[in-house]
């Protein structure tokens, strides 16, 4: 019996060939920006008091129980977002001074969110005003945009039975009745503020202008900058920080969403299906050549 | 009686006894429950002080022998103002009868006939210890020193989360800290027919709507780890696994030699 | 007599024995976690949390599962399209083991879904399907290549019923036998195709992972190196399933069609090495590689599981060796199945705060899926015409 090796790499070259031109697809021919309505919030970590009021706020705004599962029943102290908190107040304490600062976790609404881009039949999807929302009907409870968030912020309702998945979806069903978000209407400060990310945007930048020692970029020395603005391809949740974003526990991201290489890839190889179909046919063909021959032989056998 | 009928105001204090036809509570020869229909018939306005009068109050505290309740549950149907508490705050009777003295209204009742201002909140909403709650800061048993620094009675069974009442910013009679906890005595839930003479006093209760304590949390709390057991038996099957492929690998080596010298089936 | 050996034929003989037995216990022990799991709920039952939310039964199950049923893939590639025919009595056995791997990542991926009573609506909702999704796409495969995969093998069972007494089964045998087999073609297509697309997009799976896969697994190419790798798995679980059946079943091995896979499949473990090394290198983490760290070592393991087998089965003697065949086979597949764990869990860094080891619920669960699939395994090659070969006569003359 002999094998032809060559054969066998031509073999393997051709039905990879799909996956080799997909990943040259540059990524750049997928970079999204920001619908020309989007709208988001800018936390300022320089106004937050740690009050948590927007915490309670935001479960009443969505009917979301308090979380009393870590202090025997006694307070809502959830330790981090969870199936039934899309809101926190965190705290960063520097080991090495005395510097401290709030940090509110909840999700960015990414400009081009990988959520968004994991989601089967779309059960998360960039809606009205580039808000993120999720429609139940459509999530059958994958986790996948839990493995594609960078931020780690869709949360799984683990001890449901039916469990669904949890995050801010920026209070659209107040904004549709002309409320503001939960957090945003009781926010004493207003360290936390809603608008359109364009003005967001042009406010963070005046901040840092007017205040230019106040601010920090995201590593130590860094020159101060807006969190979001670029970080992920953009989002529309600004954050404003006097501490190095990466001791927030923000992570460090490039400047564009790393939805669009998968993105791209599935592009490349599915486009309107031709290569599939191409593949499908070429397979055909040969199948049936060589079977008929194959059965020939075995008949005459 | 009759010549102010409809307009009166009846106040009720005591439990009412039901049992052997009400004979527990007669007087002049009648009982209790026939004179207050008599009475509340005519009434322009009624009210129930205390907490026997609001659902009978101790007198109906297990066993119950007289069958004792307050004066809601005789006069089913009519609009009986309760003011629990044992005993009732005279501010809260006081402004509910100038209401009606002046206004000619009733206050408005809470489903268990209570006037909302007084008994709208939970005494933990006001109450002058809940910084020490919030901070986690709690008097673990009467005299250590938590309790003379002032701090907060839950663990010692303080009812506050659980209880309906204004006691917290309305002190007794005016005088200052005249209410159970000012004095450091965990409030023990007289105006809720649920918990008075029924919980034991130094059971804690459930919070009913929890609010976030006086700490935070960190920016990356830990989640998630290994069962020893599960280490164990996941360690075993793939253990197990290896160790069954080596052997396998190692006797078809063998059997291979042996099997070569003998001529094959199929050949 | 190459005629006889040529053509599939039942093995009969008992099913239950005292492997069997063995087998049945962690069956039973897996189907009590799968009831668990939907009595306790997904938080109860297993140890996944938000920020490992795929554990086990995806990354073993789901992700390896379905590279260990490439069997019948990376073989049909052999024969049908490289007119590979004197493979051919591999084909069967390959696409049954093929059949059963799919439908047990199927099972578990109905474990692994918080709500899998809505999961048909992912084919159903066309207008809602969103192309962008890899999960997307490998669901829609999976699905359709179980179904092809049960056709590819049906006419094993088809065959056997139209030799039965007459009555339902028998006319099914009759009725659609000839319309499968004049089908076949275009269904082995379909076979070629599904997992060509869906191998590759298990890899696009975690590239949605962005930085929170490590640099050393995280590429661009990792479309093509899980198709790659799971070729390579396909042909050392034929050679594996192959042997283990012949000893177990005291069958003549196929020895010399094994050692032909074994030639067969060392260019695709250079390939897949190859790509790795040059990916990183073009990619600038070489540097990486000098941290030495717990990655480095698991990547550093994962190269030699690659190249050791290939350098094995490089030399002829080594080939026609059973044992060190074998050996080679275990190595690659212990290679295709730590690739695809480190990329699935080991490789995910979502942040030091989280930790993730599968529950009892879940390694039970899972072995006993892997039971269950033996079991059936050996149900149907002692009742169909599975596998090729001269029948030992004990069972020669029981089915007489």
């Amino acid at each position: 019996m002999t094998l032809d090796r060559r054969s066998l790499l031509t073999g393997a070259a051709a039905t990879a060939a799909a996956a080799v031109t997909a990943a040259t697809v540059p990524a750049e021919a997928s970079v999204k920006t920001a619908p020309p309505d989007a709208v988001g919030l800018l936390y300022d970590t320089t106004l937050c008091i740690g009050c948590k009021t927007c915490v309670v706020a935001c479960r009443e705004a969505n009917d979301k129980k308090p979380d009393t599962s870590n202090s025997n029943g006694l307070w809502d102290a959830p330790l981090d977002l969870n199936g039934q908190t899309k809101n926190i107040i965190k705290l960063y304490k520097d080991p090495d001074s005395p510097v401290r600062s709030y940090f509110k976790s909840q999700c960015m609404h990414c400009v081009d969110p990988a959520c968004v881009g994991a989601c089967m039949i779309g059960a998360l999807q960039k809606r009205e005003k580039g808000i993120v929302t999720y429609k139940q009907e459509y999530c059958s409870g994958c986790r996948y945009c839990q493995v594609a968030c960078p931020f780690e912020i869709p949360k799984f309702e683990w001890s449901s039975k039916a469990p669904l998945m949890v995050k801010c979806e920026l209070c659209n069903h107040r904004l549709a009745e002309g409320k503001l978000p939960g957090c945003v209407e009781v926010c004493p400060r207003h360290a936390v503020i809603y608008g359109t990310r364009e003005a967001l945007l042009a406010e963070a930048k005046k901040r840092i202008a007017d205040h230019p020692d106040r601010y920090r970029g995201y590593k130590d020395g860094d020159p101060p900058r807006v969190f979001g603005e670029t970080d992920g391809g953009g989002t529309q949740c600004l954050v404003l920080s006097h501490v190095p974003y990466e001791k927030l526990g923000l992570p460090d991201l490039e400047e564009t969403s790393h939805a669009g290489v998968p993105r791209s890839i599935q592009h490349g190889v599915y486009q309107g299906f031709i290569a599939p179909l191409a593949l499908y046919a070429v397979l055909g063909a040969v199948v049936f050549r060589n079977k008929r021959a194959q059965d020939k032989d075995g008949g005459a056998a | 009686m009759k010549e102010h009928e409809g307009k009166y105001v009846l106040v009720v204090e005591g439990a009412i006894p039901t049992k052997e036809n009400g004979i527990y509570c007669q007087i002049a020869g009648r009982t209790a429950v026939d004179i207050l229909n008599d009475v509340a018939g005519k009434a322009g306005a009624i009210i129930a002080i205390g907490s026997c009068a609001s659902w009978g109050g101790i007198p109906s505290a297990d066993p119950n022998p007289t069958g004792a309740t307050g004066a809601p549950m005789i006069l089913k149907g009519k609009t009986v103002v309760t003011i629990p508490g044992c005993p009732a705050n005279p501010y809260n009777l006081l402004g509910t009868v100038l209401q009606f003295a002046t206004l000619g209204t009733l206050p408005a009742l809470d489903e268990k006939g209570r006037p909302k201002f007084a008994y709208g909140r939970t005494i933990h909403e006001h109450c002058p210890r809940r910084a020490h709650f919030d901070a986690g800061r709690f008097v673990q048993k009467f005299g250590d020193e938590g309790h003379r620094q002032g701090w907060c009675l839950y663990k010692t069974g303080c009812k506050g989360p659980a209880t309906h009442a204004n006691c917290s910013v309305q002190h007794f009679g005016e005088v200052p800290d005249a209410w159970p906890i000012g004095v450091g005595h965990p409030c023990f839930g007289c105006t809720e027919q649920a918990l008075a003479f029924r919980v034991p006093l130094h059971t804690t209760v459930d919070i009913d709507r929890a609010t976030p304590p006086d700490t935070y949390a960190p920016l990356h709390a830990p989640m998630g780890k290994a069962a020893p057991v599960a280490a164990g038996v996941g360690g075993l099957v793939v253990g197990a696994l290896v160790g069954a492929g080596w052997a396998a690998s190692k006797k078809l080596g063998t059997t291979e030699e042996q099997a070569s010298k003998e001529p094959r089936k199929e050949a | 007599m190459s005629a006889v050996l040529h053509r599939p034929a039942p093995l009969g003989g008992p099913v239950l024995t005292k492997g069997t037995r063995a087998l049945v216990v962690f069956a039973a022990l897996g189907v009590a976690a799968m009831i668990y799991r939907f009595a306790a709920g997904l938080g109860g039952a297993t140890a996944l949390n938000d920020g490992y939310p795929w554990g086990l039964w995806i990354a073993f199950d789901v992700v390896t599962g379905t590279a260990l049923g490439c069997g019948g893939y990376a073989v049909a590639l052999l024969v049908y399209v490289l007119n590979k025919g004197e493979f051919h009595p591999l084909v069967r056995p390959a696409l049954l083991t093929s059949a059963l791997g799919y439908s047990m990542a199927a099972v578990s991926i109905l474990l692994d879904v918080g709500r899998p009573w809505l999961l048909h609506r992912v084919p159903l909702y066309v207008s809602h399907w969103n192309y962008n999704s890899a999960l997307f796409e490998v669901a829609l495969c999976v699905m359709a290549y179980v179904a092809v995969l049960w056709i590819e093998v049906s006419p094993a069972f088809l065959e056997r019923w139209r030799q039965g007494p007459p009555g339902l089964q028998k006319s099914l045998g009759d009725n659609f036998l000839p319309v499968i087999e004049k089908a076949l073609p275009f269904v082995i297509a379909l076979g070629l195709l599904l997992p060509t697309m869906h191998q590759s997009s298990l890899g696009t799976l975690m590239l949605l992972s962005g930085k929170k896969l490590h640099p050393l697994w995280s590429t661009p190419l990792l479309p093509l190196l899980f198709l790659i790798s799971s070729l390579a798995m396909g042909y050392a679980v034929v050679v594996f399933e192959s042997t283990l059946s012949s000893v177990a079943f005291k069958r003549p091995r196929e020895s010399r069609m094994l050692a032909g896979l074994g030639k067969a499949v060392v260019p695709f473990l250079w390939v897949w090495a190859g790509i790795r090394l040059v990916d990183i290198a073009l990619r600038g983490k070489l540097g990486l590689l000098a941290a030495f760290d717990g990655y480095v070592l698991l990547f550093l393991a994962e190269m030699a599981l690659i190249v050791v087998p290939a350098v094995m089965l490089a030399s002829p003697a080594r080939r026609a060796n059973p044992g060190s065949l074998f050996k080679a086979a275990m190595l690659m597949i212990l290679a295709g199945t730590s690739y695809r764990i480190d990329t699935f869990i080991v490789a995910f860094r979502p942040g030091a705060q989280y930790a993730y080891f599968p529950s009892l619920a879940e390694i039970l669960a899972t072995t006993g899926l892997v039971a269950i699939e033996i079991l059936v395994y050996v149900f149907f090659v002692k009742r169909f015409p599975i596998l090729t070969g001269a029948v030992p006569a004990h069972a020669a003359a029981a089915s007489q």
